[in-house]
């Protein structure tokens, strides 16, 4: 347990942020804690002159007073009615900020940092923790309601102070002595220190008993979830389960983790209703005292019946408060631990240097990228991914990456778009290393498809433009260039239709047709390098062959780099490297690798092969087949 | 799965909606309305029936004596504590002996609290056993998932139905089965303490009682229609709220981070944050606009009955007919009143809520489920052969459509067109046949169709001349291995994924073989826990995780263990390079010896090892026949080749 200057210095500091964020937060929770706090004393103190009053038998003096309790509990009655409303809104608030703070930081970092392990699981606790524990709202209400029970505690003191000064009457004996400022205030003492060391006790010996309970517990959770919504909840797994009858072992699986679950709980409400038993039976103790010596005030004549029951109404206030006092920290403790690792996230350093130099604009396109000695290696890995590679990329040629699967193709890729940096070696462009460019300006000379690339659900134009301004002659060029025109004239609001169904109801597209979007973006950049990994994996061969016939057009004027499996697509390439174990082990035309007969020339074959078998007779005259 | 409670209020809002939709309020949503009413009614105890019928199978008898007790205490503590201030007090002016008094006084608090102790405790008990009872209908929810047709799963109604009644159980302690029973609890103790608190003050007075209902019913109607009010945005809340959850997991999914950064998304990102966090927040506001007014109506509403209840107590003390401890317990009889009310009100509104979650979930329970006792296929193992006769197909709704670029289906109601048109074929026993044809052909849903995932909309399938449909869907399972487009594992043991029987109850000698023969074992065996090593860190953080060609690899490796006499393969190879891809075809051409076998390609060259190719377009067989007869014969087929073969055969 972290200690607790350490657990307010993270609550203080996230109290700061809310405030920074919206200055008006913390005073309306300051106003309704005087409100909520103003109502129950004033109507003690009120009640106790009803009561009197209503025992002397001055029932003017008495409707008097009953006026005055209904008219102030009508007035806090609705100003805090009025402020609840504001509060909820502003909860809200706060609560959904806190994603978009983690956001922000993760956008802002690079993205090598970002994809280490330890940072993305800071980033996912937090989230994590958030929805399940309560997040930066819970942390406020909880500063909130312990600044109130502190209040209320001291309210309640002050109150009680009184009673035990006032005086008893002469002649009750024993009873009389007991109930003289002094005894009763040593015994209130003692009761009170009792019920807070009380109190206390049992909140640590459960606390140390759910602990234990919940360490037993670590991912249960997470794999119930796992179960329910990747595995039952994955349409798409629902045929294979099926065809190969896999119910049985899913149940099986899933049946370990619903008794553990089911364990648990049964132990944790165990634990619960234990902790609620004991804090019960200290509460009664204090409560059954906190009556003895008011009644003993009233009948050796010290206070009056009305005063009784205003003082037994402070008792009661400062035994809740006690308990929610403890209880309250503790849970505050507890998102104050977790809040730590969200304030880590927020402190995460970026692996590398910014560079600020900014880009040299060019009309010309004459931009040139090498990559000299270049080797590199993933974080957390052991093997190189790319090994020494030596290499200058022509300035408006078409260049083709090929290679295995893992020989390193889209590494080179993501290192050549900086977003990750050598392990050595390093990448210029026109001869200055890519590290000193600004990171903006450097990435705006790229226009890319990645392999993996994402489409969100916004209005069309929205994902042409990255977000951007909206250039609608512009955006209907690129996407007659990517083919995408007239499927998205088919739509039925055109531009502004929305992708899929996340965020309004959108159109659902098909992989072909994503890719076509995703290359319409790449070109509304109007970059001078346009890279496209695998971009027809998911079109069928007509539509693959329109966007080979494509390519030049779309690519004309500009370097382009082209990855695919696909061999065929070397053929408009001027330009191939070949990569193998993370290694360019060949470099050159179409013709020549194909002459040399080395690596490329097998993958070549591989795939031509069935098709080479009739090369002999030309498709325009299919009537002489296969011999 | 416990999540907290804003989260929840906010999922539980669909529901609300859907109910609001079949109210007829919303988009015209033709709503029977006297027919639904009558339906409501019926379902209000049938469903009470229900759940606590589950209940007591589940939990056992002891349930209902918890919720008994709960009652009795619930009711009888709130009196004691309203008795309280005027017993004490009555004790106090009482003039007996101080000592006499401060047992008394002992003692009245002492059984008070011990009644807030047992109290306290029964209400423990008793959500710990309706709570568990939430974790033991999961398992039924979650068979039932397993277990049903899975034809009506897939389709948007099926999964719509899915995600409903998810709710019902996986929504955290305020949503479901288990909020109903115990709403449905607090409903009837609440109802108890209304009527107590009733009898007690109409014995004194008819007129107060009269004045406290009708207050009652008043502030009931605010509260009613500032929640109806509230209902009007809902809609878009829900739209927002599952709009922010999109924007919130699509922005940190690592490999969109590559995007994010190379097109500078993040000012459009976190603009689009703020904005809906803004409407979020305003239309929370308008909603609690709305709940103020009610609240101010409500304050003032108590402040007048209150200075009514004031007066008359008052008059009748000086009148002399009321004395102070029976003035103090009125006092709290009227505060409690209040509270019963509220109770109740909440309890009702809690009860209407998760009747519509309990009533989904019912539903779900009742649908797509498979009948029992169909004959299983007459000759399991042996090769088969496989009919169609003029089949149809058509998407319903907006099921899920696999086939690529099948723009039609996502429209309201049904799918405009057939994806597969009058289709006959025939399968001969230990043919080789290959589909092919253009993005949305209607490949993947004839191969469903083939192996009873899917059942015709019209005309029959049937194996070896049986018709599927009169056949046990598992049954017939057994006889197909179906590789499919998309690959997917489960985070179990890799044992598990490729043998897909229960833990220990794997062939090893077969396991090995059939990963052996998939090109998988060497890898297999280096792993630190061989077969028993989990895939991926869902389940276990020692997992491991696979590449995409192992993967593919994995798939082969499981149909190799299903070893049935009907292969399929569904594109397999899309993301191989061209080697392994090559490699891949060796094996499955290895695999499918001796079986019949349906395979689907792009890659139009892989066709070449089939007996019999299919051109499939727009639903219908175009050509038919070898490859050498169709590219003989010109056509789609031979155009196609040529298309693709262009650039392999331009040899310089």
């Amino acid at each position: 347990m972290k200690t607790f200057r350490s657990i307010h210095k993270t609550g203080f500091r996230l109290l700061k942020m809310i405030h920074a964020e919206d200055s008006i937060v913390i005073p309306m929770y300051l106003l309704d804690l005087v409100l909520s706090l103003g109502q129950i004393y004033l109507g003690l103190f009120l009640t106790a002159g009803l009561v009197d009053a209503l025992l002397a038998g001055e029932y003017r003096q008495a409707a008097g007073a009953a006026l005055m309790l209904l008219l102030a509990n009508l007035f806090f009655g609705l100003a805090s009615r009025l402020i609840c409303r504001r509060l909820q809104c502003l909860q809200r608030k706060v609560w959904l900020v806190f994603y978009v703070w983690l956001r922000r930081k993760a956008f802002s970092m690079d993205y090598e940092t970002m994809e280490r392990p330890e940072v993305a699981e800071k980033l996912l606790f937090s989230e994590r923790t958030s929805d399940m524990q309560g997040g930066l709202g819970t942390l406020l209400t909880h500063y909130y309601e312990i600044l109130k029970s502190l209040v209320n505690l001291l309210l309640s003191l002050s109150l009680v102070a009184h009673l035990c000064l006032a005086e008893p009457d002469a002649g009750f004996g024993i009873l009389g002595a007991l109930a003289s400022p002094v005894p009763s205030a040593l015994l209130l003492a003692g009761m009170m220190a009792g019920t807070v060391f009380g109190a206390y006790r049992v909140f640590q010996r459960f606390a140390q008993e759910r602990r234990a309970i919940f360490e037993n517990h670590t991912g249960v959770e997470d794999r119930v979830m796992y179960l329910t919504q990747q595995v039952l909840g994955n349409f798409k797994a629902g045929k294979m389960i099926r065809i190969y009858g896999m119910q049985d072992m899913i149940l099986e699986n899933l049946s370990v983790f619903l008794k553990k679950s089911w364990a648990h709980f049964s132990a944790a409400c165990d634990v619960e209703r234990k902790q609620g038993n004991a804090n019960r039976l200290v509460d009664s103790v204090f409560i059954v005292g906190a009556y003895l010596l008011a009644a003993l005030k009233v009948v050796t004549g010290a206070v009056t019946v009305g005063a009784f029951t205003q003082y037994v109404g402070a008792l009661h206030q400062f035994g809740g408060a006690c308990f929610s006092l403890i209880a309250i920290h503790g849970d505050l403790q507890k998102i104050c631990t977790y809040m730590e690792e969200f304030l880590a996230f927020l402190d995460t350093e970026n692996l590398h240097v910014k560079g600020s130099i900014p880009v040299e604009k060019r009309t010309d396109g004459e931009y040139e990228i090498a990559f000299e000695h270049v080797s590199f290696r993933y974080p957390g890995t052991e093997k190189l991914a790319l090994k020494d590679v030596d290499c200058r990329i022509r300035v408006r040629g078409k260049l083709a990456v090929v290679g295995r699967n893992g020989a390193g193709k889209t590494t080179f890729i993501k290192l050549l778009c900086r977003l990750y940096e050598p392990t050595s070696g390093r990448i210029t462009l026109n001869g200055v290393d890519i590290r000193k460019y600004d990171e903006e300006e450097y990435r705006s000379l790229f226009g890319v498809v990645f392999q993996d690339f994402k489409l969100f659900a916004f209005p069309v134009w929205e994902n042409v433009t990255a977000g951007r301004e909206r250039n609608e002659k512009r955006v209907w060029e690129v996407l007659e260039q990517a083919d995408a025109g007239s499927m998205v004239r088919g739509m039925p609001g055109g531009l502004d239709t929305y992708l899929f169904k996340d965020m309004e109801d959108g159109v659902e597209i098909s992989g072909g047709e994503a890719q076509k979007l995703a290359l319409a973006r790449a070109l509304y950049r109007d970059a001078p390098v346009v890279i496209l990994d695998e971009p027809t994996a998911a079109l069928d061969p007509k539509a693959e062959s329109e966007v080979y016939a494509r390519f030049h057009e779309m690519v004309e004027g500009r370097t382009s780099v082209y990855i695919s499996h696909r061999m065929a697509s070397c053929r408009f390439c001027d330009d191939i490297i070949v990569f193998e174990d993370g290694r360019i082990v060949e470099r050159g035309s179409h013709e020549d690798l194909f002459a040399a007969g080395g690596s490329y020339a097998r993958m070549w074959n591989a795939q031509a092969k069935y098709y080479n078998d009739i090369t002999d007779s030309p498709p325009e005259a299919p009537a002489c087949a296969r011999s | 799965m416990w999540k907290r409670k804003d989260s929840d209020r906010r999922q539980d809002r669909e529901q609300t909606r859907r109910k609001h939709a079949r109210d007829g309020q919303i988009r015209g949503g033709q709503a029977k309305g006297d027919q639904l009413r009558g339906e409501r009614i019926r379902h209000k105890w049938d469903n009470c029936r229900y759940v606590f019928q589950r209940l007591g199978q589940e939990e056992g008898p002891g349930a209902f004596a918890l919720c008994g007790g709960d009652l009795v205490f619930g009711v009888l503590l709130p009196f004691l504590e309203a008795a309280l201030a005027g017993a004490v007090a009555a004790c106090l002016v009482s003039g007996k002996a101080p000592g006499e008094i401060l047992l008394l006084v002992a003692g009245y608090v002492i059984l008070l609290q011990t009644a807030r102790y047992l109290q306290g405790h029964l209400r423990a008990m008793r959500d710990k056993t309706l709570f568990l009872f939430r974790i033991d209908i999961m398992y039924e929810f979650n068979r039932k998932t397993l277990e049903m047709d899975g034809q009506s799963l897939e389709t948007a109604k099926g999964r719509q139905m899915w995600e409903a009644a998810k709710r019902n159980v996986y929504n955290g302690n305020h949503f479901g089965i288990e909020a109903y029973a115990r709403s449905f609890w607090n409903m009837l103790l609440n109802l108890c303490g209304l009527v107590v608190y009733g009898c007690i003050v109409g014995r004194e007075s008819i007129f107060l009682l009269i004045l406290l209902v009708s207050q009652t019913l008043l502030v009931t109607w605010f509260h009613g229609a500032a929640e109806k009010r509230a209902l009007r945005a809902e809609d878009e809340i829900d739209g927002k709220w599952s709009g922010f959850q999109y924007l919130r997991r699509e922005s940190i999914v690592p490999q969109n981070g590559k995007d994010i950064r190379m097109y500078g998304m993040d000012k459009w990102f976190l603009k689009t944050f703020y904005q809906m966090i803004e409407r979020s927040v305003s239309l929370l506001d308008w909603q609690e606009k709305g709940y103020t007014a009610a609240g101010i109506a409500n304050h003032l509403l108590s402040f007048a009955r209150n200075v009514a209840v004031y007066g008359w107590l008052l008059g009748r003390m000086a009148a002399g007919r009321l004395t102070l401890p029976a003035f103090l317990l009125y006092l709290g009889i009227i505060a409690g009143f209040e509270n019963w009310v509220r109770g109740f009100l909440e309890a009702v509104i809690n009860l209407a809520k998760n009747k519509k979650i309990v009533e989904n979930y019912r539903k779900f329970i009742d649908f797509g489920t498979v009948e029992e006792g169909k004959p299983a296929p007459k000759r399991p193992g042996k090769l088969h052969e496989i009919r169609l006769e003029h089949v149809c197909f058509r998407y319903e709704g907006n099921m899920e459509c696999s086939e690529e670029g099948h723009m039609e289906c996502p429209e309201e109601g049904h799918s405009r067109e057939d994806t597969i048109h009058d289709l006959n074929l025939t399968i001969r026993a230990g043919e080789k046949l290959a589909l092919v044809g253009p993005n949305g052909a209607g490949k993947t849903t004839l191969i469903k169709l083939l192996c009873g995932l899917y059942r015709p909309t019209s005309g029959k399938v049937f194996l070896d001349g049986e018709e599927l449909q009169n056949l046990s869907q598992r049954e017939v399972f057994r006889e197909f291995a179906v590789v499919f487009q998309d690959v997917f594992t489960f985070a179990f043991p890799v044992a598990e994924n490729v043998s897909c029987v229960k833990a220990g109850t794997e062939d090893g000698p077969r396991l090995r073989r059939s990963l052996e023969d998939a090109g998988l074992l060497e890898r297999v065996q280096s792993l630190p826990k061989r077969e028993q090593t989990s895939m991926d860190k869902d389940m276990d953080p020692e997992g491991v995780t696979f590449s995409g060609g192992e993967l593919q690899k994995l798939m082969l490796a499981r149909a190799l263990y299903k070893d049935s006499p009907v292969v399929i393969l569904d594109e397999p190879t899309a993301a191989l390079d061209p080697i392994a891809e090559s490699e891949m075809y060796e094996k499955y051409d290895e695999m499918i010896q001796g079986k019949t076998a349906v395979f689907l390609s792009h890659r139009l060259s892989s066709t070449r090892f089939c007996d019999r190719i299919l051109f499939l377009e727009k639903g219908r067989v175009v050509q038919e026949g070898s490859h050498e007869s169709l590219m003989r014969e010109g056509g789609p087929y031979a155009e196609l080749f040529a298309l693709q073969a262009r650039y392999y055969r331009k040899q310089v």
